[in-house]
């Protein structure tokens, strides 16, 4: 009976350890899944011209830092239209996107693609320091492990977006 | 039914339903994939920490933000 007992008290121990490892991996949140959930947000709060077709191009350009992360958003329904996730190498191809992400490794062309994508309905999004004041819409930060973002109102408004008085209030600085 | 206590039956199957049950309860309380993020109000994943920075953006010389 006691060797019973024993065997059970194993099992229990063994299966609170699996449970415990599984807690490990379920509150793991790696900083660019964060980051792509706060893409899709800016999504749904900015506001294109109403002749950008159903399709929200979402466009990388530099080294995908998301690592696969952006595929969850392929397809994802935005309001009435749908994203459509890209990456693009060539700064000219830009122009056909409605969101450009610059990512870090390709932040030293930051005003080469404010340039090519300028008069076009182009939200662009960074996560690189200063991006904001150099003319990006919005641009996220990492701040004490939480995941923050600016807004550049200039910017949007001479790119044709509209970005939502939500946004605006949530943003930790809004340059006008 | 008193054939099947004195069995090893029953220690099987306790063993069996606790780790279904360890398996499953945590990640149904707390599961933060991408999915369940995206159904989280934008002031929510504002109060939500990463646990792991992503080194690549460093490597290829983009420096940290606000960090």
């Amino acid at each position: 009976m006691a060797a019973r007992v024993r065997a059970v008290l194993c099992l229990l121990a063994v299966a609170l350890g699996m449970g415990a490892s599984a807690a490990r991996a379920a509150d793991d949140l790696p900083e660019y899944r964060l980051k792509a959930a706060f893409l899709y947000n800016f999504a749904l709060f900015t506001e294109w011209p109403a002749d950008v077709g159903g399709t929200l191009r979402l466009c990388v350009f530099g080294a995908d830092p998301f690592g696969g992360e952006l595929d969850g958003l392929q397809g994802k329904a935005v309001g009435t239209r749908s994203l459509a996730v890209q990456h693009k190498t060539g700064i000219d191809a830009l122009k056909a996107c409605q969101i450009v992400f610059i990512a870090p490794s390709a932040a030293g062309q930051l005003a080469r693609v404010l340039e090519a994508v300028d008069g076009q309905a182009v939200l662009t999004v960074a996560d690189s320091p200063g991006a904001a004041r150099q003319g990006v819409a919005l641009n996220m930060a990492v701040t004490q492990n939480k995941v923050s973002f600016e807004a550049n109102l200039r910017a949007a408004r001479a790119a044709k977006v509209n970005l939502s008085s939500k946004l605006l209030r949530l943003a930790t600085e809004v340059i006008q | 039914m008193t054939r099947w206590l004195r069995s090893d039956a029953p220690r099987r199957a306790l063993g069996a339903a606790l780790a279904a049950l360890a398996l499953c309860a945590p990640t149904a309380a707390y599961p933060i994939s991408l999915a369940r993020l995206l159904q989280l109000p934008l002031e929510q994943l504002l109060r939500l920490e990463i646990t792991s920075m992503r080194s690549t953006a460093t490597e290829l010389g983009g420096e940290r933000h606000g960090r």
